[in-house]
């Protein structure tokens, strides 16, 4: 689905600063230098704090750039999408590489995470995450398309719409959503690539595994011990 | 949305049911041992004894999940998941259950009593008591139980 052209401009979306992210940040690296200061704090407490300070820095790179002039930006004369990925730095996309786009919600740590999913070809996909020259040959020898996913959290409902319609009237088609297998995003393999489809088919088994897995356990050992507890057990 | 496996066979999920379901039921089985076996309750009746000590004599032994009562006394069963926060001990041997219980107002170490489960009768049970405050050579109480059942 395309929309009907509008005249041309660039459009930006801005970059979100978290001050709570960054107050709980300080504060924790406070209470890290704080317990690893005093005695009476055990070295498993001293470990837990450093790392929950690392997991938060690692998960959002935004608290840490704070003054950016945009966060994605749509020049429809250059025809490209640049998104500042904070630390790590911007990246420019093609339009014209973009085969379609989604963007998608979910919840985790009782925060939304949003996702905009890309479609490109394999040589984008390698430039985007900067990947050596033999990981690039690989890639396009046996993917057909592979997804650039970029992950965000603060941006406000008017401007995710407004990314997206302006992706979409840029000649960008909004496509299906793309689901996570191991975590993972894996594009779509050539045909004749039987070994990576292969290895694809043993990663989508033990993803299916892994999580019926997790259920099954929770699910059966607290039934079981539900019962053990009131009518005793059998073994 | 795209489906997310799509290059799995329908007997590739089988199979992959088949060890979930495998490994969920042996989790279960290995995670909840510490609770009481489901033939050791109802009313059981004292069949015989053999006392070394003076003790309160009881005919009936009567085991519910929340607790035991052995003649007057009662004891009151906590469970947890960590070992050491409920008040009883579970040890599998080959041929018997044994069950530790700590009663409320044991001071000592051990446990003093201890009820014997053979696994394979299922309405004969064996309880020693052992007397408080003899650590070393504690004296202990036989009684073999027999379930009355309802009639």
């Amino acid at each position: 689905m395309i929309l009907k052209r509008s005249p041309k401009r660039i459009i930006t979306i801005d970059y979100h600063f978290n001050w709570l992210l960054l107050i709980l940040l300080a504060g924790l690296c406070a209470l890290t230098g704080y317990s690893a200061l005093i005695e009476h704090v055990s070295g498993v407490q001293l470990i837990f704090y450093v790392l929950l300070t690392l997991l938060i820095l690692a998960s959002s790179h935004q608290i840490i750039t704070w003054r950016r002039p945009f966060h994605f930006k749509i020049d429809p004369f250059a025809e490209t999408l640049t998104i500042d990925l904070g630390w790590r730095g911007t990246r420019e996309l093609p339009l014209a590489n973009l085969h379609s786009v989604n963007l998608t919600g979910f919840r985790m740590k009782f925060r939304t995470f949003y996702q905009l999913q890309l479609s490109t070809d394999p040589k984008t996909w390698s430039d985007y995450h900067h990947q050596s020259v033999s990981t690039r040959a690989k890639n396009e020898a046996n993917y057909i398309e592979m997804f650039i996913i970029v992950t965000f959290t603060h941006q406000t409902k008017n401007e995710r719409i407004k990314l997206v319609r302006t992706l979409n009237r840029n000649q960008v088609p909004i496509g299906p959503v793309v689901p996570a297998v191991l975590g993972r995003y894996p594009g779509t393999p050539k045909p004749s690539r039987r070994l990576v489809i292969h290895w694809l088919r043993l990663q989508q088994l033990l993803d299916y595994f892994l999580r019926r897995l997790v259920l099954v356990v929770i699910v059966f050992t607290s039934l079981s011990a539900l019962y053990g507890r009131f009518f005793g057990i059998y073994w | 949305m795209k489906p997310r496996y799509t290059l799995l066979s329908p007997w590739q999920k089988v199979l992959a049911w088949i060890i979930v379901l495998t490994i969920g039921i042996e989790s279960a089985i290995i995670l909840n041992i510490n609770f009481l076996q489901a033939k050791m309750l109802g009313q059981w009746r004292v069949v015989s004894s053999d006392i070394t000590y003076k003790a309160a004599t009881f005919k009936t032994v009567s085991v519910t999940s929340q607790e035991i009562i052995i003649g007057s006394q009662t004891i009151k069963l906590t469970y947890s998941a960590r070992l050491r926060d409920s008040n009883f001990l579970r040890e599998n041997h080959q041929n018997e259950v044994d069950y530790y219980f700590d009663s409320k107002d044991n001071q000592d170490e051990y446990y003093p009593y201890l009820l014997v489960v053979p696994k394979s009768k299922n309405d004969r049970m064996t309880l020693f008591t052992f007397q408080p405050s003899q650590k070393n050579t504690p004296s202990v109480n036989t009684y073999t139980l027999r379930q009355e059942h309802d009639r």
